[in-house]
């Protein structure tokens, strides 16, 4: 793949990211289990962008962090505060939007190749 | 070999205190929720791999950006560097000139003089230059780090209103600073040197190895003198064309014109003052012919000739660059005004 496409990929996906993390927030998730979830839907994020994303959503108070000690390693869990529910049901809402628009968008220029 | 603790650290290091703990240890966990059971280094080394460049990695963690000025600032930051940096060099050039020419007594020849004026006003230029370009940029910086980054920086946001007062010029037509205090210095320089012509223009002997003293001043005081409405003159209508410059801004045929009448008015005024009989002080010219052995009529002649002629070559130059900046891109004002009609 050239240089140029990827570069226009990654830069596609990364504001398609918040989105996907904060999908998978509503219950608990420490950093790997969130990895795990978001690739076997096949969503691939960079690791060290991830970790970095976690801390600024929390200190955007979407998400809140604990600690769980009791297990053999602790653990930092994140989960969706309720300002952080309705901002995702808000980006989630205007992701259907734009993805029908664009959808339609790309239709029409299917369609028109065809004309 | 333990390779998990320094890569944390080389993250957390870079970080602020306040998260350095926390970061460490869910980096620490990560790291290891990545790796199987009993693992290899070679387990290890792919789980570091894929977590990449510490460096990279704090850089993401911090919110500060990595960069001096971004890009809300950068241009503004270029524009204030444009027109602090010319003017602040001219006025050090000009004190260290006028400091140097003023402070002349004549225990040094003429040559010895300029050599260390041109070297001290490089030095001095060069030295508040840097000075400015540093400064400017910590203020820069300081405001690029106190914005936050919705703030628009400097309050404003841009509207269509803020056009009204930057017409827009054609880049050739432009005056530029560096001609201004160009004009400028040209001015200061000609003005100091006929006051202090009297040390300056002089023939100095050494007597007795005690040193230089004046044997006779090259010009004719009494002459140099009355020709004081003359310099005024000229310092006057140079000082007026270059602020006529400064708030036109750009090159016009009608800037063209005064430039002329300027030069015009230039060259007249010192063909008088040059070709004025009495302008040589005769105890110099005797001092010289003395000294050379030579009968110098000839050579006051060939000096008068000389500054006319150099002089006319330069107006004549000036003139005509003048009106070719002031013919540039004409053709862009014509669209201009078709548009406007």
């Amino acid at each position: 793949m050239s240089k140029l496409l990827t570069s226009l990929i990654t830069e596609m996906r990364r504001g398609s990211l918040t989105l996907a993390v904060l999908s998978q927030l509503k219950s608990p998730q420490y950093g790997y289990s969130l990895v795990q979830r978001l690739e076997s839907s096949g969503i691939v994020i960079d690791q060290s962008t991830l970790y970095p994303l976690l801390r600024r959503l929390e200190k955007q108070e979407l998400v809140t962090s604990t600690w769980d000690t009791s297990e053999s390693r602790p653990r930092k869990y994140y989960v969706l505060s309720d300002y952080g529910k309705e901002i995702f049901n808000e980006l989630k809402a205007e992701w259907e939007r734009t993805s029908l628009q664009l959808h339609n968008l790309l239709q029409g220029e299917e369609k028109d190749g065809l004309n | 070999m333990d390779l998990i603790k320094p890569y944390v650290y080389e993250v957390t290091r870079r970080l602020p205190d306040k998260m350095q703990d926390d970061v460490a240890l869910e980096l620490q966990s990560t790291i290891e929720d990545m790796l199987p059971e009993h693992p290899s280094e070679k387990d290890v080394r792919a789980v570091l791999t894929k977590l990449g460049d510490p460096a990279v990695l704090a850089r993401r963690y911090s919110d500060r950006p990595s960069y001096l000025i971004g890009p809300a600032l950068y241009d503004q930051y270029l524009n204030v560097l444009k027109l602090v940096l010319p003017i602040i060099m001219i006025i050090v050039v000009i004190s260290v000139v006028a400091e140097k020419i003023l402070s002349f007594t004549g225990e040094t020849s003429l040559l010895s003089i300029i050599l260390s004026i041109f070297i001290q006003a490089t030095f001095a230029a060069a030295s508040a230059g840097i000075q400015s370009v540093f400064w400017i940029t910590v203020i820069f910086v300081i405001v690029e780090r106190s914005t936050k980054s919705e703030e628009e920086p400097f309050g404003k946001a841009w509207t269509p209103d803020q056009l009204k007062n930057k017409p827009a010029i054609p880049k050739k037509r432009l005056i530029s600073n560096w001609e201004l205090a160009g004009g400028l210095l040209w001015t200061a320089v000609g003005v100091t040197l006929y006051l202090n012509a009297s040390s300056l223009f002089a023939i100095y002997e050494q007597e007795n190895g005690e040193g230089l003293n004046k044997a006779a001043t090259i010009f004719n005081l009494e002459i140099l003198a009355s020709f004081w409405p003359y310099i005024a003159l000229l310092a006057g209508s140079s000082l007026t064309l270059i602020i006529y410059k400064w708030i036109l801004k750009q090159w016009t045929i009608k800037l063209a014109v005064m430039n002329t009448l300027y030069n015009v008015l230039w060259v007249i005024l010192l063909s008088i003052m040059i070709s004025h009989p009495d302008l040589f002080n005769p105890a110099a010219v005797t001092e010289l012919e003395g000294a050379l052995q030579s009968d110098l009529s000839n050579l006051t002649q060939w000096v008068r000739l000389t500054a006319i002629i150099t002089a006319v070559v330069f107006s004549g130059i000036d003139i005509f660059e003048g009106f070719k900046k002031a013919r540039k891109g004409r053709k862009y004002n014509k669209l201009e005004v078709e548009q406007v009609d």
